[in-house]
């Protein structure tokens, strides 16, 4: 199939394309794949009118959707272009049987060609549409319309200047910068060197009730930890044994376990 | 890399389902077939 081998060399541009750059994307792509489907049936003479409705519909449709993607009002102007010329010919494209007879075809006008979309026409009101420009090469020859022309260009515009879409940042790469203050501020770095004084500041820091049950018995009260052990060192029992001393509310408690914790 | 092969093959599809639903050019060496009388 010719034709099929045509829409493969456009289909693999594309893909080189955006293999170097990465394109927009439309949205609702599957309404593409529903006009695709009658039109495939059409190439290859399974043509049922009611189902050429629904391709123009779908390929409509998914323009308006996408209409904000450069290239696409393009990709839109040539559909319509295409399909408005094949509603007047019952679902084919015309071309006329002189524009065949010039590059060397004889066709009976009438003559569905198989393996194609196209009915060879003597003429049409609407020839200005249908496939009458030839494209002839040593390799090939190919006869489009000005609707497809208009089609490859929406496509080439839409993968060549369609804004990239934005790249995901992940959240932990993004860095927030300290506010001037953070900055002036002086940063004790480093463990404590009191690590069960410490555990036990945070417990009572966490649990009020503890903090009193340490205000009145220190030592017990680390001990009895319904569910972290505290393991205290005499040091860590004689420090506490001294705040316990001093302090006379949970507040200063706390205080002086702080001040014991950081060294100060 | 992998994500510029998706790319790739998701723009092929598209391309050519854009053309496939679109576009009606016509092949004439490609249109031999019993109702076709084509003859050089």
């Amino acid at each position: 199939m010719t034709l099929f081998t045509v829409y493969m060399i456009c289909a693999l541009a594309g893909a080189l394309i955006a293999f170097w750059r990465a394109p927009q994307w439309p949205r609702y792509s599957l309404l593409l794949i529903i006009a695709a489907v009658p039109q495939i049936g059409n190439v290859l003479g399974v043509r049922i009118s009611g189902m050429f409705l629904v391709s123009v519909t779908a390929i409509i449709v998914w323009c308006l959707c996408n209409y904000r993607i450069p290239g696409v009002l393009a990709v839109a102007g040539g559909a319509v272009m295409n399909l408005l010329v094949m509603a007047w010919h019952g679902g084919a494209m015309p071309v006329r049987a002189d524009i065949l007879a010039e590059l060397g075809y004889h066709v009976d006008v009438g003559t569905l060609l198989v393996g194609s979309k196209d009915v060879v026409v003597h003429g049409s009101p609407l020839w200005l549409l249908s496939d009458w420009l030839a494209i002839s090469t040593d390799l090939f020859t190919l006869i489009v319309s000005p609707g497809d022309i208009l089609i490859v260009g929406g496509i080439l515009t839409w993968l060549l200047l369609s804004p990239e879409p934005e790249r995901d940042q992940p959240m932990l790469a993004f860095r927030v910068s300290p506010m001037a203050s953070e900055k002036r501020a002086r940063l004790v770095q480093g463990q404590s060197a009191r690590p069960a004084l410490t555990r036990l500041a945070l417990l009572a820091a966490a649990d009020p009730a503890l903090a009193e049950r340490l205000l009145h018995d220190p030592l017990d009260a680390a001990a009895a930890h319904p569910h972290y052990r505290v393991p205290l060192d005499a040091h860590d029992r004689a420090t506490l044994v001294a705040i316990r001393a001093r302090a006379r509310t949970v507040g200063e408690f706390l205080g002086e376990l702080a001040a014991e914790v950081d060294g100060v | 890399m992998r994500s510029k092969i998706v790319r790739a093959i998701a723009a092929a599809l598209l391309v050519g389902t854009i053309a496939v639903a679109a576009t009606a050019p016509l092949a004439p060496p490609g249109t031999r077939s019993q109702t076709t009388s084509i003859s050089r």
